[in-house]
């Protein structure tokens, strides 16, 4: 600690001293036989005006053996250490500083100052032993604050103008990249993120720089460079220990205010640990309902509704694979092992174009990179579900994995529940099975692996199994050309599918089965064209091959007839660019042109229907038959992207944004949830694609040293071509679906407030959302007009939507996290009236969506304890415990009306009707 | 055994915390319109009738407002007319209709309020006979089926409805009677009726059934109804006669979707209910919508018997107690004046003289409270 803040005065003492690289001389005598370093300083200091300061601890193994006459303390010194990993500085004020490995600078470079600044002196700068250098061919790694690192080539034309310089960022304790992380110069102001990849890339003036380093979770950092050319700058810093952080999250925030972006959410996975969920297991899905403009229809509600889309608007990708189904077990639990994402991206508004085919939101979840430097682990248990994680590196440095994996055993806990709890012939099983790899082939080429598996296999006291899962792949190149331009190469794959069966009647014993493959395709470039202007720009392609179901007999007995839909094939490709334009200091643009295009191919046999009638049976005049490769149908337009952003002072920005976006694949439902029998469908000939646009506008106001973050979004959406089903629709193995879906026009609105505040002992954040979502149906052809072709509230329209995240940390090691939700009730159809038919009495009900749910509550509350935070042992564990839903509040998921023994009597059900305890055990080694 | 203990604790606060139901009761529904419900077959094998009455709000005490004085008639497209008359209120019929199949034909309703209904033209359809209905004594009571199948493949849709009558009996003869403070025997015809009933009931739930994803069409097994265990249907004997009709794809979907709407709520994946149009409209004002599915189709009938003695062990109880009534006027009075309770026997005691009257709660002794003390033609 002393050593520490002696380094601090120096380091200080420097900034305003005048430079010499002179050392005083005096010259003495010494005679030193196997001495301590105690004694070699006292010995010195008792001879001159010198005066040492080091860390007795790292010097103890040294013994000095040394008889001179009347030489100067350098040479003395330089015998000493010569040979050693020591390393000793002097500076103007007679202090010599000894340190290992890392030698102090105790001059600021020639140069510094602009009177210094002659070409002569600059190459007779070059005294090495006063700094760092590290030549410009090798890779540089920075590790320390108050060191100043040459970068490129000195020369003695060394011409002002600006130069490039890019490197990644890393973690220096497992070597995991720092994603997200700002990198800046204060004077000129200049700044830039790093990348999915911590790679980031500025262009500067030539000269002397001090670069600011913020982010989630880490250390702010400084590095000072002294920027002769084009160079690499590779910074390794310190994370904060998880379990002792008070979770600074500032730059993050200023980032809210400055990224020309809107209605991005970014959080990181410990701030989502902190929320309590239901059965305690983190979970990204749950968390990001509790963000303003996000909602779902309830608790067994798989996925999630942004803006007024719906849920099959919303592009997930885990490491650029695309995620179809993200939750297990009817969507109690998220897919997504929180051990190993990383963070979670959602993007609301502004959505980037190297994103597209979905018309409402991208959830980017990314996931970590393996620990570089030792193999570490994790492990958790809860009530019903377990999970492990194991890392380390493969090659150290170079190639590092990270293999995640959980499960639930509810399945055998089921069985023991008593005969007559309803429960008994339940079964819910799902696994999820994560790999991923990082390598370093050199400094130029990364690759990454992911691995993604999923599986349910579960019924909820019902005769039909469902069995679903995600099967995903991806391989990731980035490469860089220069420093300028660099690139991803990503190709992946990805299934989902599904396969329900009965077989409690023999006869009627089925398989029903549904597939989805997708392989793609995508390069996607970043040119850092000037300190101005950054280009993204790229290229994708997706191949679709669905089987859009298949209803088998199971069994020898049963007589079930086989049906299966024809496979569907097609191309989805666009080609992409965005300009990040810095106009002035205040005054930022980010353009974005997308061009997608969309190819429905062979073999397939199309239905034709008499033009200008509504597309029923009754007016199916025909098919026709494509043969295999056949174009069948091809969709294509421009998508734009554009926000603009300015700033109206350095913590107050507004900003605006146009979004158009297509959507060419659909899932059809039209249950109150999705459901896992829920298939997708993709555009044809008689399915048209989606189209929306979005218009946002926000303000942008930070406090308190951007510790807290304030929002105001508005925006107004279109759907068109948005699907919807005639009464009574049915989806699955339905031969001619374009006769049950009703193309409809939608419009959504909302304005969203969020205040959050993520560092502190208190943290958390308020949102709070005023939201319309309305559709109606427009289409003449569709035969059947949903409520008179007025508009009427989609499922999800919940007008207003409170909720209050916060987190209190009482010591480093307990925290209390709460959770609060609140939302009008979602729209029902009701019974407005009764009738007796078939020997019943039976209701009869309003127009579609016309009353609503009583209004949504619920709090959660759960305590995080950590064991004791000694360094060295062999595991750090710790509890979580909470209850879900204290209130005990039976929220209506859904509401249902039948006649029972002549009656009509209404019921709503909940999904938790209870306060709900859980407990969680988690382990770290 | 304790660890055991706990874990199902935990569990059923898991698991039956999650989808608990509680009754709902909305109270913003104001105005609900009334709208003209149309039930029956036009039967080709048979007397047709057809039901007619409106929707009610849900408020209303009412079971049922029937649609009385109105003109019902089928017409054929060539022109020819048959029509129906109104028996009792909302219930018209007219008796077998010789139709060819050849022609099409549609149901006309005009209320006597002016309005004009008119159904889609509609094919007349065969109904393949019912090859067996059969039943099985479970855990959970006797379970009966009914199976049927058409060798042609042209039904693929079946609707079917029941009527069960079963034999009940009374706990003992009612062999005396007390009536204006005096106790008599009972008229013999009369013991014998309080004794002896039967009760009918109609099927409440709509049955359909489809093939059409079977590769022949078969109906094996389809679910009619279930007996609980003990239940008192069959302490005697037990009747059941299942009707059977075709219905066409149409008719499939719309009545599909009404016994979503009405019995088969209450899952996470629950389809929202809607109302649809059936093939009835109302002429008179294109808006305003009809329920119910007309189809024209021949009605297969099949009865079957279950004796007692089938299912050995039924173990019906009334629980009926026995009451010893003082024969003094203020004890018979209290305990019989007011018909709650009825007589049995009379016991003498040592001396010769009626002593006590037996008795027990009406209820138990007179059988007409739940049924007729008509025995039905077939039985």
């Amino acid at each position: 600690m002393k050593f520490k803040s002696h380094l601090l005065v120096v380091f200080f003492l420097f900034c305003v001293i005048q430079i010499s690289a002179q050392v005083k001389s005096g010259l003495i005598n010494v005679d030193f036989k196997n001495a301590t370093i105690s004694e070699l300083v006292v010995d010195i200091e008792s001879k001159t005006n010198y005066h040492f300061y080091y860390k007795a601890a790292e010097f103890d193994s040294l013994r000095v053996n040394l008889s001179t006459n009347a030489v100067s303390v350098q040479f003395i010194l330089n015998k000493v250490f010569n040979t050693t990993a020591f390393k000793f500085s002097i500076d103007q004020q007679d202090n010599i500083f000894l340190t290992k490995s890392v030698q102090i600078i105790a001059d600021l470079p020639y140069g510094i100052f602009a009177s210094e600044r002659d070409s002569l002196r600059w190459i007779s700068q070059k005294d090495p032993s006063n700094v760092a250098e590290l030549s410009s061919s090798s890779e540089l790694v920075s590790t320390l604050d108050n060191k100043i690192v040459q970068i490129g080539t000195k020369t003695s034309q060394n011409k002002p103008g600006n130069v490039s310089l890019a490197g990644y960022l890393k973690d220096s304790k497992t070597g995991e990249p720092v994603i997200g992380a700002s990198v800046f110069v204060e004077n000129p102001r200049i700044g830039t993120y790093t990348d999915q990849f911590g790679y980031y890339s500025l262009v500067l003036p030539k000269g002397p720089h001090t670069l600011n380093i913020k982010a989630l979770g880490i250390i702010d950092t400084k590095r000072r460079i002294e920027l002769y050319s084009e160079g690499k700058l590779d910074i390794e810093i310190q994370t904060q220990v998880l379990s002792l952080r008070e979770v600074v999250i500032s730059a993050e925030n200023s980032k809210n205010v400055r990224n020309v972006q809107m209605g991005v959410e970014k959080l990181n996975i410990s701030s989502i640990k902190q929320v309590p969920v239901a059965f305690g297991e983190a979970d990204i899905i749950k968390v990001m309902l509790t963000l303003p403009g996000v909602k779902s229809v309830g608790e067994a509600g798989n996925g999630f509704n942004v803006r007024g889309g719906a849920v099959d608007q919303n592009l997930i990708l885990f490491d650029d694979l695309t995620i179809y189904n993200p939750s297990h077990f009817f969507g109690f639990f998220s897919a997504f092992n929180p051990d190993v994402v990383k963070d979670v991206e959602l993007y609301k508004s502004s959505i980037p174009s190297r994103f597209g085919g979905r018309l409402s939101s991208v959830l980017d979840v990314n996931s970590r990179d393996g620990n570089t430097k030792k193999i570490t682990g994790k492990a958790g248990i809860g009530l019903l579900t377990g999970r492990m994680s194991i890392e380390g590196p493969i090659i150290k440095d170079k190639t590092s994995f990270i293999l995640g994996g959980r499960t639930t055993y509810s399945n055998w806990l089921l069985k023991m529940l008593p005969d007559d709890s309803g429960y008994k012939d339940s079964k819910a099983s799902f696994y999820d099975v994560n790999l991923r790899l990082s390598h370093q082939i050199n400094e130029k080429n990364n690759l990454y692996f992911t691995g993604y598996l999923s599986d349910d296999n579960s019924n909820l006291s019902s005769d039909t199994t469902y069995a679903y899962s995600n099967k995903n792949m991806s391989m990731k190149w980035k490469h860089i050309f220069s420093n300028k331009l660099t690139a991803v190469f990503v190709g992946g794959f990805s299934r989902y599918q599904y396969d329900n069966r009965s077989d409690v009647n023999p006869v009627n014993a089925y398989k029903m089965a549904f597939d989805i493959n997708q392989t793609n395709g995508k390069a996607n470039f970043n040119y850092y064209l000037s300190s101005k202007h950054t280009i993204d720009f790229g290229l994708s392609t997706t191949r679709y091959n669905l089987h859009p179901g298949s209803f088998q007999p199971l069994g020898s007995k049963s007589l079930v007839k086989p049906n299966a839909l024809a496979s569907e094939q097609a191309f989805e490709s666009a080609a992409y660019i965005g300009d990040r334009f810095d106009l002035t200091s205040n005054l930022s643009l980010d353009l974005g042109l997308r061009y997608s295009m969309f190819n429905y191919l062979g073999p397939n046999n199309v239905n034709l229907y008499a033009p200008g009638l509504p597309k029923e049976s009754i007016n199916s005049i025909g098919t026709k038959s494509y043969a295999k490769g056949d174009l069948i149908k091809t969709y294509h337009g421009p998508e734009l992207r554009l926000s603009a952003r300015y700033q109206i002072t350095e913590d107050l920005s507004i900003k605006t944004g146009y979004n158009t976006l297509r959507q060419y694949i659909h899932l059809l439902t039209n249950s109150t949830a999705i459901s896992p029998t829920d298939i997708w469908k993709l555009s044809d000939p008689n399915i048209k694609p989606q189209y929306g646009d979005q218009v946002s506008l926000g303000l942008y106001k930070n406090f308190k040293s951007n510790t807290i973050e304030t929002s105001i979004e508005g925006y107004y959406k279109r759907l068109k071509d948005y699907l919807d089903y005639k009464s009574g629709a049915s989806l699955v193995l339905n031969h001619h679906i374009e006769t049950d879906v009703i193309n409809t026009k939608g419009k959504a609105y909302g304005v969203e407030f969020l205040v959050k505040k993520l560092s502190g002992k208190l943290n958390g954040w308020v949102g709070y959302t005023y939201s319309r979502t309305l559709l109606m149906s427009d289409d003449p052809n569709a035969g059947q007009i949903v409520n008179q072709g007025n508009y009427y509230p989609a499922n999800f329209d919940k007008p207003h939507d409170f909720s209050l995240v916060g987190n209190y940390r009482f010591s480093h090691r307990f925290s209390a996290s709460f959770n609060t939700t609140y939302s009008t009730g979602r729209p029902i159809t009701v019974p407005v009236g009764k009738y007796y038919y078939a020997g019943s009495l039976r209701a009869s009900y309003s127009g579609r969506n016309e009353f609503r749910a009583p209004d949504y509550f619920r709090t959660d509350f759960s305590l995080n304890i950590e064991g004791n935070h000694k360094i060295h042992q062999l595991t750090h564990s710790s509890w979580t415990i909470g209850i879900y839903n204290v209130t005990g509040r039976d929220n209506a998921y859904s509401t249902y009306f039948v006649s029972e023994k002549g009656v009509i009597k209404g019921y709503q059900l909940s999904i938790f009707g209870n306060a709900i305890p859980f407990v969680n055990y988690n382990i770290r080694f | 055994m304790k660890r055991n203990y706990i874990t199902t604790v935990i569990l059923s606060i898991l698991f039956f915390s999650l989808a608990c139901k509680k009754p709902f009761v909305h109270d913003g529904i104001t105005e609900s319109p009334s709208l003209l419900v149309v039930e029956g077959v036009i039967n080709t094998a048979g007397q047709t009738t057809i039901y007619l009455s409106r929707t009610l709000k849900l408020a209303d005490k009412l079971k049922a407002s029937s649609e009385t004085k109105a003109k019902v008639q089928v017409e054929a497209q060539n022109n020819t007319i048959f029509p129906l008359t109104e028996n009792t209120a909302g219930t018209y019929s007219a008796p077998q209709m010789n139709l060819d199949p050849n022609q099409k034909y549609r149901l006309r309703i005009r209320t006597a309020l002016g309005k004009e209904y008119l159904s889609e033209l509609m094919t007349v359809r065969t109904t393949p006979a019912i090859d067996s209905v059969n039943w099985e004594k479970t855990t959970e009571g006797v379970k009966i089926y009914v199976n049927a199948h058409d060798s042609k493949n042209n039904t693929k849709y079946y609707q079917w409805d029941y009527q069960e009558t079963w034999e009940i009996r009374s706990s003992a003869y009612s062999e005396n009677i007390y009536k204006n403070g005096v106790m008599v025997a009972r008229d013999q015809n009369e013991m014998l009726a309080l004794f002896t009933c039967y009760v009918t009931e109609k099927s409440t739930g709509l049955l359909i059934a489809s093939t059409a994803k079977l590769n022949s069409d078969v109906v094996h097994r389809f679910p009619l109804v279930t007996i609980q265990n003990r239940a008192e249907k069959l302490d005697v004997r037990y009747s059941i006669l299942t009707k059977q009709y075709a219905i066409g794809q149409e008719a499939f979907e719309y009545l599909s979707i009404m016994k979503k709407n009405s019995e088969q709520q209450g899952s996470f994946f629950d389809i929202q209910p809607s109302e649809i149009n059936g093939n009835i409209k109302c002429i008179t004002d294109p808006n305003e919508m009809v329920i119910g599915f007309m189809t024209i189709s021949g009605i297969m009938e099949k009865r079957i018997f279950i004796n007692y003695t089938q299912v050995p062990g039924w173990n019906f109880n009334m629980n009926c107690g026995t009451l010893t009534v003082p024969n003094r006027k203020d004890s018979l009075d209290a305990y019989f004046k007011d018909g709650k309770n009825l007589v049995t026997i009379s016991n003498l005691g040592a001396s010769g003289k009626i002593e006590t009257y037996n008795g027990s709660t009406a209820n138990c002794l007179d059988c007409r409270l739940k049924g007729s003390s008509i025995k039905p033609a077939f039985w």
